[in-house]
Parts: C-alpha cells; sequence; structure tokens
C-alpha cells in the first residue's frame, strides 16, 4: 500500500511538474506578446526610449522570438534614431537593424531606411538599388534623384513610367517636371495647378521677387513632406522669409523638425516676442527641447528670466534617459538668471553629442566664450556661427574672471590660491586655467608634475593648437621625459604657429640640452636651425633667402658663444659648421673650428687645411697664423710619437 | 598503530594540528574568513559536547589521523598548502575522536566540519559562485517579470529600467553555503531521529539560497532605487545576518534546543585539545613571524611612455585587501581620446599570486568574460587576452604573469584595460612598453 502511495505521489508531482512548465511557457509568450504591442503603442505615441525599453526585453528574453523577429526589428529601427546614444551611435545602429531585417524578411520598409541612408553619403549606385526595392513613392523619388546625379536617363525614364502617380503629392510632381525638364526624357503631362508649378519653379531656382507671396499662398495645401522638402531646398539658397511664410502656421499642427526650423528662422530674425509665444501654438507632439532652448533664450533676452522647464519624466520616456538629463541640467541652470558662465559651458560641452549641430550652441559658446576671456576658444565657435548668419551677441549670462588673467600671456605668473580661484570660475574646455594649472605643475620639476602638465594641457593642442604657449609647456613636459622627437614637434608647431615664440623654444631647446636629458649637440644644433627657418617662414630647401641666413648665423654665433663659455667642444663644432653651412667664407668660424678639431690628434690634418683656408681669406689676421704654428706644432709630435 | 598509542600521541597530534593551522587561522582572523572558523569551532563544540560518548569498539577513529598524515606529506611534497591545512584539521578531530570515543555519526560530523573550515580552492570558489549569481540573477528576473517590471538578464547582471545591478561573488551567497552545510551538519549529529538529519541535509543548500535570495531582494531594491550608500551598508549588515541565520536555522528546525546541553568531561577534552593547537599555532606563528622578511622590489611605474601620460589612480581599500599583494599600484595613461588603465601587482609569495587573475577578478566582479587567446611572453611570463563587458559596456584586457622576474622570486602582474579595438598585436606592444620599463627597473 505504501509503495503504491509513494508511486501516486510522484506521479502527481511529475504530472503537476510539466502543467507548471507549461503553463510557465504559455505566460512567458504572452509577455513575450505583450512587451511588442506595448513597444508598438509607445512608439505611435512618441514615446520611443519606452518603446525601445519593450523591445530590449524583448530581444533579451529566450522565450521570445527576440532577433529573428522582422516586424519586431523594424520597429526597433523607427524608434532608434529619436534616442540618441551617448557618441552618437543611434544612426548608425537603425542602419544595421534595417540591414539585419532585410536579410530576415524582404520587407521594404528596410530597403527604404538604407536607401535614405546612402542617398545622405552619397553613394548614389547603391541609394538606387535599395530604392528600386522599396515601391513607395517617396522611394521613387530617392531613385530619380540618385539616377539623374548618375545621368542613367534610362534609369529615370523607366522609374518615372512605373512610378505610381497617387504616390507622391501635386508639389513632388511639380518639383520632379522642373527638375527633368532638360533632361532626355519623356515626362507624362500632368494637371498641376499653377500656383504649385510657379512655387516648385521658384523653390528650385532659389531666386524671385515673389517667391514669399507664393510660399504664402500655396502653405495650406502642401503636405508635411512636401513643406520638409521645400524648406530644404529654400534653406540652401538663404531664402528665409519664405521659409517662414510657409512654416509660420499656428493652427496647424506640424512636425516638430518643422517646428524647430521655423523657431531658427524666429531666433536669427531676433524676433524674440513671437518664439516666447511659440507654447500656443497647435502640436502633434511635445516640442523638442532644441526648440524649447531657442524659446527660453528668447525669454532671457526679452526678459533675463528663463521659465521654460523640460518635463524630464515625460522626456526621458520619448527620447531616453541620456538625453532627458541632459537637456534637464542645461534647463535648470537657464531657468537661474545668475547661472555663471562656466556651468552653462560645461553642459553644453557634456551634450556635444546631442547638440554638436545646433547653430544656435555654437553661438552661445561663442559668446561665452567671448566673455571668459577664451578668444581662441570664442572663435572656433564663432566662424562656426557664422556660417549660420549668427553671431556673438546676448545678455542673457555673468561671467567672472579674475582681472589678472589679461595679464597672463605677458608672463604673469599666479600664485596657486589664484589659479584654485580661476580654475573654479573656468569651464573645463577652457585654456587659461589649463596654461596656468600645467606651468605650475611643469615648475615643481618632478615626473608627476611633468606629467600633470602635459596631462592638463594636452586637449588645448587638439582645441586651439594655434595657442604657442601651451604647445611650449607640451614641449618642456615631453623632453623631462627625455622623448625629444615630440617635444621638437611641439616646438616646431609653437613657432609655426606664432613666430614670436621661437626665441622661447630656442630658450627651452638650450635648456633641455644643458640638462644632459639625451637631447645631442648636433640635435640642438638642428633644432636651432629648423626653429630659426620656422620662424622666418622659410623652408629647409630655400638657402637663398638672405634673411634666413643671417638669422641662421647669427643663431649659429649665439650657439658657439655659449658652447665657448662652458667649453662644450661638440656643441663648439656644431655650431661653427653650422655657420661654414651658410657662410663657407665666414674666416673666423674656420679658425675657431680649427682650434676644436686641433685638440683631436686624428683631425689635425683637416684643421690645418681649414686654417690654411682662414689665412688665405684674411691674411692680416695674426691670430689665425699662431693656430697655424699651434697645429703644425701638433703635428710634428704626433709624428715623433 | 594501536589506538591505546594513538590515544598517548594525541598531544602531540594536537600541537601539531596547530603547527599547521596557525598561520591560516591567523590570517583568517584578520579576512573574512574568521565568521566561518569561530561556526565551524562552535559546531564541533556542539556536537563533542551532546554527543553520547560509547566504548570504541574499532580503530576508525585512526583513519583519520592516517589520512592527515598522508596529507601532510603530499602537502610537503608538492608544496601545496590545501593538503597541508587538511590535514592539521583532521589531526584536530582524530585528537578528539580519540579521546572522546564518539559513536559513527558524531564522529563523522565532526570530520565534516573540520573539513569546512579549509576553504576551496579560488577557481572553484569563483565557479561556484558564478553559478549561483547566474541562478539567483535568473529568478529575480524571472520573478520580477511575472510582476511585470520591465527586468531582464544579461549573465549575472540585472537591468531594471535604465539601472544595472550585478550580483558578483560577494553577493552570490558562496559563504553562506558554509555555515548552511556546518548548521545541517550539526544539526544531523544532534537529532534525535534519522529523517530529520537526513532532511537537515537535504535542504541545507536550498535554505541557505533562500536567505540569500531575501538579502539579496533588499539589496537590489535600494540598488534599483540608486540608493547605493544605504545598499552597501545592508549590504554588509544583512551578510552578516544571514551568515548566522543559515548556521542557526538547520539547529531550530531539527534540534530540541531544551535536549543540548554540554558534558563536562567532553568539553574539558575540547579544551584541552584547543589548548595544545593553541601552543602549536603560537610556535608556528611565531617562527612564521621571526622568518627574515623580504622587501619587495619597488616597482617603477613609468610617469611617461612613448607619449602615454599617467595618473596615480587610488586602488579602492576593498579591491587591495582582495588581492593581498605586497606591492601593488594602478595608473591611469592617457594619450589624446585613449585611455589606459594598468595595474601592477607584485606578490612575494607566487602561490598567493597565482591565486589571482584577471580572468577570475572580472568574473568575481560579475562581468561577462571571453578569453581570446593566451601566448608565452620572455619565456617565462603568459600573455592572456581577454574581452569582458558589464552592462553593455566593453574593455578590452591583456595580463602579463611573470614569475620570478629577476630579484626575489616573486611574482609580477601587469594588466592593462583599455577600449576595445586594440589588436593583439598592439596589446602586447603596449604592454611590452610598460614592463620594459618595469622590469627594467627590476632587473
Amino acid at each position: 500500500m505504501k509503495k503504491f502511495l509513494a508511486i501516486g505521489l510522484v506521479i502527481l508531482c511529475v504530472t503537476a511538474g510539466a502543467t507548471g512548465w507549461i503553463q510557465f511557457k504559455k505566460h512567458r509568450k504572452s509577455v513575450c506578446a505583450s512587451w511588442v504591442q506595448n513597444a508598438q503603442a509607445a512608439e505611435q505615441d512618441g514615446y520611443y526610449a519606452t518603446a525601445i525599453d519593450q523591445l530590449t526585453l524583448y530581444f533579451s528574453e529566450k522565450d521570445c522570438r527576440g532577433r529573428t523577429d522582422p516586424s519586431a526589428i523594424e520597429l526597433l529601427a523607427r524608434a532608434r534614431p529619436f534616442v540618441p546614444l551617448p557618441g552618437g551611435g543611434e544612426l548608425k545602429q537603425q542602419l544595421s537593424l534595417s540591414r539585419l531585417g532585410w536579410r530576415l524578411d524582404r520587407n521594404s520598409g528596410f530597403q527604404l531606411t538604407q536607401a535614405k541612408a546612402a542617398l545622405a553619403m552619397g553613394d548614389w549606385r547603391s541609394a538606387s538599388e535599395f530604392a528600386a526595392q522599396s515601391p513607395s513613392g517617396q522611394s521613387s523619388l530617392i531613385r530619380i534623384a540618385a539616377l539623374v546625379r548618375l545621368e542613367d536617363w534610362d534609369g529615370v525614364q523607366t522609374t518615372i513610367d512605373e512610378m505610381d502617380p497617387t504616390s507622391v503629392s501635386s508639389f513632388q510632381r511639380a518639383l520632379l517636371s522642373e527638375l527633368l525638364v532638360n533632361a532626355p526624357l519623356q515626362t507624362p503631362s500632368q494637371a498641376i495647378r499653377d500656383d504649385i508649378k510657379t512655387f516648385a519653379r521658384l523653390t528650385l531656382k532659389g531666386r524671385g521677387e515673389n517667391i514669399t507671396a507664393a510660399a504664402h499662398n500655396i502653405k495650406d495645401i502642401l503636405t508635411d513632406e512636401d513643406l520638409t522638402i521645400a524648406v530644404a531646398l529654400l534653406a540652401s539658397s538663404s531664402r528665409n522669409e519664405a521659409i517662414v511664410a510657409l512654416l509660420d502656421q499656428p493652427q496647424r499642427p506640424l512636425p516638430n523638425t518643422l517646428l524647430k526650423r521655423l523657431a531658427f528662422q524666429f531666433w536669427s530674425q531676433k524676433n524674440y516676442p513671437v518664439l516666447t509665444g511659440f507654447s500656443s501654438r497647435k502640436v502633434h507632439r511635445p516640442l523638442t527641447a532644441d526648440t524649447l532652448l531657442l524659446m527660453c533664450l528668447a525669454e532671457r533676452e526679452l526678459a533675463h528670466n528663463c521659465s521654460i522647464k523640460l518635463e524630464t519624466n515625460d522626456y526621458s520616456k520619448r527620447y531616453g534617459k541620456y538625453s532627458a538629463e541632459h537637456w534637464g541640467r542645461l534647463f535648470n541652470l537657464l531657468n537661474k538668471s545668475n547661472t555663471p558662465a562656466h556651468e552653462i559651458v560645461d553642459a553644453l560641452v557634456a551634450m556635444e553629442d546631442l547638440v554638436g549641430k545646433e547653430p544656435v550652441v555654437y553661438q552661445l559658446l561663442a559668446t561665452l566664450y567671448q566673455e571668459l576671456n577664451e578668444p581662441e576658444l570664442a572663435d572656433r565657435f564663432k566662424s562656426a556661427a557664422a556660417l549660420f548668419g549668427l553671431a556673438p551677441s546676448g545678455n542673457w549670462h555673468s561671467s567672472a574672471t579674475p582681472s589678472w588673467t589679461a595679464q597672463l600671456r605677458d608672463g604673469y605668473m599666479p600664485t596657486t590660491s589664484e589659479v584654485d580661484a580661476l580654475e573654479t570660475v573656468s569651464p573645463d574646455q577652457s585654456i587659461l586655467w589649463r596654461l596656468v594649472r600645467s606651468r605650475l605643475a611643469l615648475a615643481t620639476g618632478t615626473d608627476e608634475g611633468a606629467a600633470e602638465a602635459l596631462r592638463i594641457v594636452r586637449p588645448v593642442l587638439g582645441w586651439a593648437p594655434e595657442v604657442a604657449t601651451a604647445q611650449l609647456i607640451a614641449a618642456s613636459s615631453t623632453a623631462h621625459f627625455g622623448d625629444h622627437e615630440a617635444s621638437y614637434g611641439h616646438l616646431m608647431n609653437a613657432v609655426s604657429a606664432d613666430p614670436k615664440s621661437a626665441v622661447a623654444a630656442l630658450r627651452l631647446s638650450l635648456h633641455f640640452y644643458q640638462q644632459n636629458n639625451g637631447l645631442s649637440a648636433m640635435e640642438l644644433t638642428h633644432w636651432w636651425e629648423s626653429i630659426s627657418r620656422a620662424e622666418v617662414g622659410t623652408s629647409d630647401t630655400d638657402r637663398s633667402g638672405q634673411k634666413a641666413r643671417k638669422l641662421l648665423i647669427e643663431r649659429a654665433l649665439i650657439l658657439a658663444g655659449v658652447a665657448e663659455e662652458e667649453q662644450d667642444d661638440l656643441l663648439a663644432k656644431n655650431a661653427y659648421r653650422s655657420i661654414l653651412k651658410q657662410q663657407p667664407d665666414n674666416h673666423v668660424a674656420m679658425n675657431n673650428l680649427a682650434v676644436w678639431l686641433a685638440k683631436e690628434k686624428h683631425r689635425l690634418e683637416e684643421a690645418r687645411k681649414l686654417t690654411v683656408a682662414a689665412i688665405t681669406l684674411d691674411p692680416s689676421q695674426r691670430e689665425y697664423q699662431l693656430t697655424l704654428k699651434d697645429i703644425d706644432r701638433a703635428l710634428e709630435q704626433a709624428v715623433e710619437s | 598503530m594501536q589506538l591505546s598509542l594513538h590515544k598517548h600521541l594525541a598531544p602531540v597530534q594536537a600541537i601539531g594540528a596547530g603547527l599547521l593551522l596557525g598561520p591560516f587561522v591567523l590570517a583568517s582572523m584578520q579576512g573574512d574568513r574568521w565568521t566561518i572558523l569561530v561556526l565551524s569551532f562552535l559546531s564541533i563544540l556542539l556536537i563533542v559536547g551532546n554527543a553520547s560518548a560509547s566504548p570504541i569498539r574499532s580503530n576508525w577513529p585512526l583513519w583519520p589521523a592516517a589520512l592527515a598524515g598522508s596529507l601532510v606529506l603530499a602537502g610537503i611534497g608538492f608544496s601545496a598548502d590545501k593538503p597541508l591545512l587538511l590535514g592539521g584539521v583532521l589531526l584536530f578531530a582524530s585528537v578528539l575522536l580519540s579521546k572522546t570515543g564518539l559513536p559513527r555519526v558524531p564522529s563523522l560530523a565532526i570530520v565534516a566540519c573540520a573539513c569546512l573550515m579549509v576553504p576551496l580552492p579560488a577557481a572553484i570558489e569563483t565557479e561556484l559562485a558564478m553559478a549561483l549569481a547566474n541562478l539567483e540573477a535568473s529568478l529575480f528576473v524571472v520573478l520580477g517579470q511575472a510582476l511585470g517590471l520591465p527586468v531582464r538578464l544579461f549573465g549575472a547582471q540585472i537591468f531594471f529600467d535604465q539601472s544595472i545591478v550585478t550580483i558578483n561573488q560577494d553577493c552570490s551567497g558562496t559563504l553562506l553555503l558554509l555555515p548552511a552545510l556546518l548548521g545541517a551538519t550539526t544539526a544531523a549529529a544532534l537529532s534525535k531521529h534519522r529523517r530529520h538529519a537526513i532532511t537537515a541535509l537535504v535542504l541545507a543548500v536550498p535554505l541557505a539560497l533562500l536567505i540569500n535570495l531575501v538579502r539579496l531582494g533588499v539589496v537590489l531594491g535600494l540598488m534599483a532605487g540608486g540608493d547605493y550608500q544605504r545598499a552597501d551598508q545592508w549590504h554588509e549588515f544583512l551578510g552578516f545576518t544571514a551568515l548566522a541565520l543559515s548556521w542557526v536555522l538547520p539547529l531550530a528546525l531539527f534540534v530540541d534546543f531544551d535536549s543540548i546541553g554540554l558534558r563536562s568531561n567532553a568539553m574539558t577534552t575540547f579544551a584541552r585539545t584547543m589548548a595544545l593547537m593553541f601552543v602549536g599555532g603560537i610556535a608556528t606563528t611565531i617562527i612564521h613571524v621571526s622568518e627574515p622578511s623580504v622587501e619587495p622590489p619597488k616597482l617603477a611605474v613609468p610617469g611617461y611612455i612613448s607619449g602615454w601620460v599617467a595618473e596615480r589612480v587610488e586602488i579602492p581599500p576593498a579591491e587591495a585587501r582582495i588581492l593581498n599583494a605586497d606591492q601593488v599600484s594602478r595608473h591611469r595613461y592617457t594619450f589624446d581620446d585613449d585611455e589606459l588603465l594598468v595595474t601592477v601587482i607584485y606578490h612575494l609569495d607566487p602561490k598567493v599570486g597565482k591565486e589571482h587573475s584577471s580572468e577570475r577578478c572580472f568574473l568575481a566582479m560579475g562581468w561577462q568574460v571571453t578569453k581570446q587567446a593566451s601566448q608565452p611572453f620572455r619565456g617565462s611570463g603568459l600573455l592572456t587576452f581577454l574581452d569582458v563587458s558589464s552592462g553593455g559596456h566593453w574593455q578590452s584586457v591583456i595580463e602579463l604573469e611573470i614569475e620570478d622576474p629577476g630579484v626575489s622570486g616573486g611574482l609580477l602582474r601587469v594588466q592593462l584595460v583599455s577600449r576595445p579595438g586594440f589588436t593583439n598585436d598592439q596589446k602586447r606592444e603596449l604592454i611590452s612598453l610598460f614592463t620594459n620599463k618595469i622590469l627594467g627597473e627590476l632587473a
């Protein structure tokens, strides 16, 4: 009986276990399905980050179909570009997802993404091939654009013939007709309104007095896609007023990309009152942070105060935590009227991959760096902003750089506490504090100090290689560790950037030599020649420049003087040879070189030849005769011994 | 050997056990394992004090002594620590058994408790910890997903929303298995019914896992909420609580506490054995301490090398304690946008050094590790190339292990961590640069 009970119990346990396992698997499948459904719903509502999170759960779970599910991959590829990644890898990911999706399922949606990417990269052949796989109107336009660049008129003709006329709008057809008007093609006659035709023609030409009026007349009948194409064409010909005429439709919910373009137009026109009222416009989805930034700055321009706040929780669900955190931090800083300039710079630099292509950010950074007494960095951003017609301006921040920083470039050596004070009011990406901090570190003369100096100053070499002081500090640091090749490169960079730094470079190189840290006399002489040549801007092969020759002789004489004083025979010989290279008839150098050579028995003959040549050039010099006597005597002794 | 002779030699054996175990006990008291030692001795005391003595009917208590002797000989012959330690604990058990004349079950329990004092080899412990961590992480994820939480699994890492929590070796509960087994063994020895004894032994590991899961639940909850400081505090506190609970729970479930009492003669035997062991331990510790200490060589880590500039990085105290190195330093090297983390570790005793490796260390921290290649380096050196990842963050690791690098016969380990993307040849060249400098200084 006990046995039967035991067997029964075992069977019961196995059955219960198996049933439980089957139920568990069923439950897992339903969880998988719910993740995809949640992702679809989130993506449709513009919650791209949530969609990606749900799909990540789906892909990470072995029980789900995961990476072999093309519909989930397509969804992820759609959401991916909206959620920026650190380092800006979101577009690359979208492309890889599209490739993976296409391999799994020949869905034309994947090809359209690849066609767009190929078109953006200028790979016309691939763009036309990818677009050919997709039947949509957009694909046909991409294919035509690529084939026109390839001048494949047969291909264009075939694409036009096969194109479904209902898949593209009247404006797009008008644009196509205008674009191909002179091409050897037979385009079907199409009934398109005259005002659309006129606007398409003007848009393509990018000129015409009445383009703004034409835009104003047809803005209501253009689709969002038409508007995007028209705005891109108008922007390339700088018809900003026409862009505003097209997009300024407060009652029409435009896509965020177009609203951002409109906001930028208002910002560049300094139309701050309109920009501050932007939030009252109808929108598909909440405005993106880049548009809000323009509104916030406009508020600060008008009232020194920004009230725009970013709903970071919602933003995080839409565009990801990375984007929400950075933008949230920037808005928090801008919400305070007295935020120091360096904090805003730090915030902007930290989100470089999010705002790296925003003209207004170039403008902000140029303005802030100007205030922070960082002209090199200000110029860098000023020229980038100027490409978009923006100049540093505005009165929306405060900065407090110590007054002594003005004297820094004249060699003022601040105290440690002064440098600390400067560092606290400087952004991380700044030059001044890095220069003074690294100079202080270098002055310690220790390995740690030299390493610290190089570490601090190195970023400056990337941001502003033209700052000669930074190059000189780097040269000193690398020379400290005996890396003379790197040191030479930095010295040459310094002189190329600022010829006035040549004297400092020469002094430094002499100092490196005197430290006896592996730099030879021959190298030093070569360095002095190269630095002096760089100072006057002549190349090594240009030996005809009188100015350069004179300078090289002067510099070699200085080296020779140092060598004579320190009784450094190697340096002396190299210095005199350097003089003779520039001026072969310099009898003083000949005699002096002979004196040094005569100290070596195997060089006596060479020394004698030089002295005889010096006497021939100037027989009146008694000193040369004495040198010859000494050499002859030494030769006799050598023969005797 | 006759049992009577064995009994007469018991004091010598106890002192011998002390000699063998002295340095180990001292090191354990300074580290994390003191709790295991205390619980082991406590378990043995409870078993000795409660088991009823019976006249010895066989020579079987001689077997632990014989085994101990063999292990000691093997340990000396192969210069291996573990057999010596096992020999020491078996000698200790053998003395107790010969003096108390316990029946077979409590005797076996005493031998088991004594053996549990000896730590497992590091590689086995890491493997066990990883298996436990993976199991626990999977359980958490399944449970979380059933509750509708957005949690997912990658190895032993749990991704919750955008936070990542790793179950590493510390959290895996490997250390809880020992007190659980000690408690269960004690309960089995003290229990009046065989059924209870078997149940206690069978449930030991599941109970330890359950206790650890509760502990992890609290810690992970705090970490997922971003409160890392509090999570750290609770991690330590709950660790000790779980340790004690794992030992106590089998006793509480399967032993009648009222029946526990310590027999005075058994107590005396235990105390005498411990005292003799203490004498042996003191002697060996004095010998150990008075040995002329070998100064570790000064490792000169370059401040600058071929464009790479160094910055000293502090090694966290917990990590330094685990490394237990005679010399250790870490530097961050930068060159343009590239960064390398170079850690130089020197162990005077190569055996201690061999217990550590980058692969084991990253695995213990809960990282995913892929071993790419191993190749010899300048004769006695060994280069290991690893790819490691945690939370979607990839790193490349190259490690050089070189024994007897020139001066004091120790083991030098240079670990270089970089971004992925360097080829093996580039990494080899980099590590050669650093090692040339360090070895140049050592020579």
